[in-house]
This record gives structure tokens, sequence and C-alpha cells, in this order.
């Protein structure tokens, strides 16, 4: 208890010439919140014993205050905060957000109410009202370290960065500003970043409970996993990013594996490297506990060096709705792509996508998806041959292993594709699909995903290519390794190896492809 | 040379019993600071020094009390009235009504410069004394109201203005002449050896400008939420805020149920997920090229 009213007594008085230049500032009272002379009285009485932290005697006076003048900005205010050292917060929160109502300038009420959100782990109702404090010079850069630790606490690293580095300018939150962006940037793997802001802490507040995990982990180094982030929906409305990378591919032009079929089509490259873009963004125009709206848009080019006929560029819109719960979330999601091939219109695609996602308990959740594709060719020579509609109805199981950065994903799906060609229908096919994907922290240093893909496709009619007669029997396998590390807060290096084995039964479909990918994705 | 001492127990004896105490009797507490913003002082009775003073110092019967620029301070006497000092302010508690019988006695203070408003709301009119201000010009006071005097030391002029209930208003000349009252919005000025001017209403702006930089938010400390908060104070908020733990599934820091999982929307493989490249053309081109894919393959060249 005297640890404490030393800590708040130190507190005030570090504060008194910051909150010396609002009393004064605000001492023009609007006419309108004058209140009367008893609530006034009261209130100033009231003072005494919250200053001494006599809080159950100074709730009593300011609630006589409010009494005598229910439009009392001031004893509505002090109550709150006289609830809030008393240990209820709902009862605060009403209060403070009464004289809100009642003088909607009273200053530090907006930071107070962000820090009972807060507090209460209700980071979207604590975002609002802490903006609002940001805004004020006076509370600025305490509002901007719990903007922070809110953005932390929401997994939204690039945002947590930014307003602690903010409130880190300010001497009297410097230390905690620095050790919670530390640990954001220990979670990041910028261990050396993190680091520097450990040591600051440990200097400056040797002997608090920051200051003794900063010497902790200086001494060991070692690095947790990812933080687990249980909120869905972003807090920012929008987010965009943009990525470069390049490519080899051994098999640009999916030529057979056997070699009487490529020489008998003359392809002599098959392989080329290319350069890949990507850009896009998402705003979400609706926002709301029981639903989310997202729209997106995403533009991406290949240019490759030789095989210039194969660069291929593509636009997609999207828009995902989605009603986000801790137990089950549901959602319906549809884009349309249109994809040039090497500058001339190629492919167009639209797609739904209905989906449900139960969570079992904390560690395990369970998908089950419908989804209906519409793809027209534009032009041959794929044109009108793959035409048509691809169905698909999947289940999907993923599982925490023990930590909240290692998790696995298996899935299964059923598919059939219909194309609309009336000349004997040659790639119609019904499929069956498996699929892992492990992702894991790898000893602090990256991010690795593993994945491993199998689609059998049995084409159900006979295909004139294959000389026995047989039906197309396509066995594709598909490898997934992944690496990827944060360089910084938005910034993030991947390194991924796609090979593809598609053993068909037919030579001329029979093909392999390795792809290795080199790029950086900036996001903010 | 050896010193004589009288003891200071017998010294308070003395007093007690034998010698006037008009100490003992100045250094009744008759109030507390409240708040204050910037400099706030107080001469304690016959001292000639004025010392800092903060929120919750008692404020003793004959103090000086003063406020420097651009400060202001708030004190609640014991029977709840309360006076809101403005900058550059200075007042000499006077007199107190004692608990005894306060209908008839009387409280003072006397303002020597500066501006203060008079809260005398908060009890009950049976059971306070009426309460004045004086100036060297003039005498305000009642016993419900809310008032504000602002006194000119150069001009020795007083300004009167009623904010709440009946306030009465005598020039020190004239105490024997009817006192001039003052509702709610009215105010008149005590000119030196005058008797007071006839009341006159005030607009907003007037009314405004007699209050402005009486009003102090809290004690005028930092008292937002912030204050002592665990985050400030160097605390760790949850188990998991240290580098190198974990935040471990289901442990008790864990503060939410949702889930640790955020599975992507489905519908898309982790090859259509990272490529357009290897999941938009998927059919060998040159194949259907070579010949309409309706039609069996051309013979080997």
């Amino acid at each position: 208890m005297r640890e404490r009213a030393t800590q708040l007594a130190a507190a005030r008085a570090a504060w008194t010439r910051v909150w010396l230049a609002v009393a004064i500032a605000v001492t023009l009272f609007p006419a309108t919140v004058l209140a009367n002379a008893v609530s006034q009285a009261l209130y100033a009485k009231g003072l005494i014993p919250f200053n001494a932290e006599h809080w159950n005697e100074a709730y009593q006076l300011f609630e006589e205050a409010t009494r005598a003048d229910a439009e009392d900005p001031l004893a509505a205010y002090y109550r709150g905060l006289a609830s809030a050292r008393l240990g209820f917060p709902d009862a605060a929160r009403e209060e403070i957000e009464r004289a809100l109502r009642l003088w909607p300038q009273l200053p530090g009420a907006p930071l107070d109410l962000g820090i009972l959100y807060f507090d209460a782990q209700q980071y979207e109702k604590a975002e609002p009202w802490l903006q609002q404090a940001y805004t004020e010079p006076h509370d600025r850069f305490v509002a901007a370290l719990f903007l922070g630790l809110s953005r932390f606490r929401q997994g939204d690293a690039a945002g947590a960065h930014q307003f602690l580095t903010e409130a880190a300018k300010d001497p009297e939150v410097r230390s905690a500003a620095q050790y919670y962006d530390g640990l954001v940037l220990v979670r990041q793997r910028q261990v050396a970043d993190a680091r520097e802001r450990f040591a600051a802490v440990q200097a400056d507040r040797p002997d608090s409970d920051i200051g003794r995990a900063s010497a902790q982990y200086l001494q060991t180094g070692e690095a947790p996993p990812l933080e687990p982030s249980a909120v869905a929906v972003p807090m920012k409305p929008w987010s965009a990013h943009a990525a470069a990378a390049f490519e080899y591919d051994s098999n640009v032009v999916l030529a057979s594996s056997e070699d009487v079929v490529r020489n008998n089509r003359g392809i002599d490259h098959q392989s080329d490297g290319r350069f890949v873009v990507d850009a896009g963004g998402l705003y979400h125009v609706f926002q709301r506990p029981y639903l989310d709206a997202a729209l997106s848009y995403d533009f991406s080019q290949s240019v490759h060096f030789r095989l210039t006929q194969y660069d291929l560029q593509g636009h997609r819109v999207r828009l995902d709705l989605a009603a986000p719960g801790e137990r089950i979330q549901y959602g319906l999601s549809g884009w349309y792509d249109f994809y040039a091939l090497d500058y001339q219109t190629f492919l167009q695609e639209g797609v739904g996508v209905p989906w449900v996602t139960f969570f079992e308990g904390r560690v395990a959740a369970t998908q089950a998806f419908y989804r209906v594709a519409g793809q027209d060719y534009f032009r041959g020579p794929l044109n009108p041959f793959l035409d048509g509609v691809n169905q698909v109805v999947g289940l999907r199981q993923s599982f925490l292993l023990g930590a909240v950065d290692r998790h696995i994903d298996v899935g299964y799906q059923f598919d059939s594709e219909s194309t609309s060609s009336n000349n004997g229908k040659p790639f119609d096919y019904l499929g069956n699909q498996v699929d892992a994907e492990f992702a894991t922290s790898l000893w602090g240093l990256a991010d690795g995903t593993f994945g491993y893909l199998f689609h059998y496709e049995d084409y159900e009619h006979p295909n004139p290519r294959n000389a026995s007669g047989y039906h197309r029997r396509d066995r594709i396998s598909q490898f997934l390794v992944e690496l990827t590390r944060p360089l910084t807060p938005s910034l993030t290096a991947g390194l991924w190896y796609i090979g593809t084995v598609d053993d068909s039964n037919t030579d001329e479909f029979r093909y392999n492809r390795n792809v290795v990918h080199v790029g950086v994705n900036f996001a903010f | 040379m050896k010193s004589t001492r009288i003891p200071s127990a017998l010294r308070f004896a003395l007093c007690l019993v034998v010698l006037p105490c008009p100490r003992a009797f100045a250094q009744t507490e008759v109030g507390t600071v409240a708040s204050t913003v910037g400099t706030l002082e107080v001469q304690r009775g016959d001292s000639r020094t004025w010392q800092a003073i903060f929120v919750g110092a008692p404020v003793l019967l004959s103090d000086g009390v003063r406020t420097g620029e651009e400060a202001g301070a708030r004190i609640v006497l014991r029977d709840d009235t309360v006076i809101d000092f403005s900058s550059d302010t200075h007042v000499k508690i006077e007199r107190f009504a004692a608990q005894a019988d306060p209908q008839h006695q009387r409280a003072l203070i006397h303002l020597l410069d500066g501006k203060v408003r008079i809260l005398l709301g908060a009890r009950d009119s049976a059971a306070r004394g009426r309460f004045e201000v004086e100036t060297s010009s003039a005498i305000a006071g009642g016993r419900t109201a809310a008032f504000v005097v602002r006194y000119d030391r150069t001009s020795k002029s007083t300004d009167v203005v009623g904010v709440e209930g009946a306030t009465e208003v005598q020039g020190t000349l004239g105490v024997l002449e009817a006192a001039a009252q003052l509702g709610p919005r009215q105010w008149t000025r005590v000119a030196p050896s005058r008797l007071p001017a006839p009341p006159e209403n005030l607009t907003d702006e007037q009314l405004s400008s007699y209050v402005s930089g009486l009003d102090i938010i809290g004690t005028g400390s930092r008292e937002t939420l912030d204050v002592g908060h665990p985050l400030l104070v160097g605390r760790l908020l949850k188990p998991e805020d240290r580098p190198g733990v974990a935040p471990a599934v289901g442990a008790p820091g864990a503060t939410t149920t949702a889930s640790y999982l955020k599975p992507q929307t489905p519908g898309e493989t982790f090859v259509q997920q990272r490529s357009k490249d290897l999941s938009v053309v998927t059919q060998p081109l040159p194949e259907f090229r070579a010949a309409d894919p309706d039609l069996p393959p051309p013979p080997p060249k």
C-alpha cells in the first residue's frame, strides 16, 4: 500500500507541470457546464479525501454532488474516477461517459475511458477513446503507449511499433514504451533492435518488473514464439501491400517429361526466370462485432526473361463477408479474376466460397466450405475446351501443436470439373484432393511452412490423345517449403520452393515443375 | 553563559492557565487546501515569511494566503464554505464561525488583492453562520449565496457579482446603511468611501469574464487513470509479457477464450495462394496449340 502511495505521489509530481497548463487552459468553463453551488462545494470537498486516496469518502461526496446537480460534469467525472480507484470499472465507465455527454471537451476523460476499456481487454472500444486522447497534447504520449499496447495485444506489430516509438519520446513513459516495443521487435525476430530497447529499460528502471525482465532476456537471449492473436478483425480499416520477387521456373511451358513428346512439339526451352510484382489494398467497408465486410483489389504481373509469351498479368477484385465469433465463424467470399497472357486477354473467372469455421477450444478448428468457380477463356488455344464450371466441397482441420506458433492443417476436398465444350468433353473430371500444411517457428530465425498436396483427377471421357484409349488420369503431387523472416515490422523476406509432379497416364500431360521464389513483401 | 529555558510543557500549562494565548487561538485549523495550480503560499499568524503549501495542507485562522501569477487555488473551510482563488490574489482569514450557535456567528476573510469566489451552498443555512468577504471598500456576504468579489488594490474599488442565491453588499463607510441585494447574474461596484452602486444585470460574456480563472479541474494535479497504472510504474501486465517466455496455451495469464488459430478463408490451395503463374496456366499450351485437343495428337516427326 505504501509502495503504491509512493508511486502515485511520484507520478503526480512528475505530471504536475504538464497538467498545470491544462488546468489553466480549461479555466474558462462554458456557461452550460456551470454546476450549482451545492454540487460544486460538495465536489470541492470530495477532492480532499480523493487526494488522500480515501476513495470511499471521496466517492460519497461526489455522489452527493451528483445528487445535488445531475448535470454537473465534474462531479460525475470524479465519481467515475473514484469508482475506478475503488475497483468498479463498469460503474466508472458509465459515469465518465455521462460526464463526457455533459461536457464533450472534458479534459482527460477520453484517456480514462480508453484505459478502462483497455484494462477490460475491450481493445476495439478502447481504440476510439485513445485515438481521441492522442490528439490532445497533454495526453498524447500516454495515449500512444496504450494504443501501442492495444495493437500489440491484437497482433498488429506494425501499429504497435509505430505508437510505442511515439510514446518513447516522453521520458515519463519511455521505459514502458521501450519495453513493449522490445517485445514487439523480439517477436518480429529483430533481436538486435530488441536488445537495444531492453538495455535502455534495464538501465532506466533496474528495480522494476520490466527492468528485471529486460536484464533476464539480455542474459539468456532467448526469443519467444509469436504472440497469439485472438482478434480476427484488424483494428485498422485498411491495409496495403507491395511485393517484388524473382522466380526460377524449371518448366514454364509445362512440357511433357517424355522426350518424345517434347521433341515432337519442338520444345527446346522450357525453363526460365521471371520477375514478379504484386500490389494491392484492402478496406473494411463495414466493421462491427457481428459482421466484417472487406473489399480488396490485387494486381500482379510476371515478366519472363525469354519466354515472354508466358508473361501473366492478373487483376482481382474481392469481397469478404465474415461474422466473427469465438466459437463459430462463417462467411461468404467472392472474387472476380481477370488474366492477360502475353498482354492479351486470356481468362476471366468468378469464384464464390461460402464457409464456416468451428473452433474446438482454443487449439483446434474445423472448416467446411463449398466453392464454385466459372471459368471463361477469351481465346485459343484453351477456348472453348476448358470453359466450364468447377465445384468443390471441402473439409479442413487445424491443430495447434503445443505452441501458439506451431500448427498443422489437413484438408480433403472433392471437386467436379464440368466443361461447356460440346465436342466430347475430354476435360471433364472428378477429383479428390488431400493436403497438409505444417507451420512452425524455426529456432527464432524464421518461420517455416511445409506442405504437401495430392490431387487425383479422374477424367470421365476418353481422351483422344491417349493412344490406348484409356481415360486420362492425373496424379498430381505438389510440395511446398517456405521460409519467411520479418526484416522490419512492415517488411518481410520470403523464400519458397514449390515442386509439382503430374504423373498423368497420358504422355502429353505428364510433367515435372520446380519453382524457386525469392522476394520481399512490404505491408502497411 | 548559561541560558535559562522554560520547559515546553510548563510553557503550555502557563499558556492555558495564566498567559493570554493569542497564538493558541490563531492556530485553529479552519480549512484545507483542495486544489492548487501554480504557486500557493501561506503566511502563518504573525510570521513575516511566506511558505508554499499544497493540496491537503491545513489553513489556520489568521493565515494569510496568496496565489502567484497564472495560479489558482481552492480552499474548503470546515463549515463547507469553498473559497476559489484567482491568480495574484491575497486574502487573510480573519474570523471563523465556531460550531456552537453558528446562526449568531460570522466568518470573515479579508480580500487584500485579486479575486475570489465564495460557494456557501454545501450546508443548510440553519447550520451555518453568515460568511463575509471584506475589502478596504466593501463587505459582501450571505448565508446561502455564491458570489465573486474582485478587489483592485490600486483603485481600491470592489466589484461584487452574484452567482447564485442572494448576496448582500455594503460599503465599509456606510455599514449602517441598508445593504444592496444582488441576485444571480447581477453585479455592483463599490468605490472607496462610497455606497454600492445600484445592481445591474450581467451579460454571459461579463459573467464569464468574472468567473474566469476561478475553476480548476480536480486538485490541479494529474488524476487520470494512467497515474499509478501498473503499465506506467514498470509492472508486467501479463505473465507472458516477458521476452523469452512463450504464452502457454490455456495458461492462467491467457485472458481470452478465443482460439489461437486463425484459419484463412478456404477455397485456395497453398499453390494458388502463392503464385498466379503456377495456378492459372495449368495445361500445356504447346499441346493445345499443336492440334485441337479433341483430336488425336499429331504423329511424331
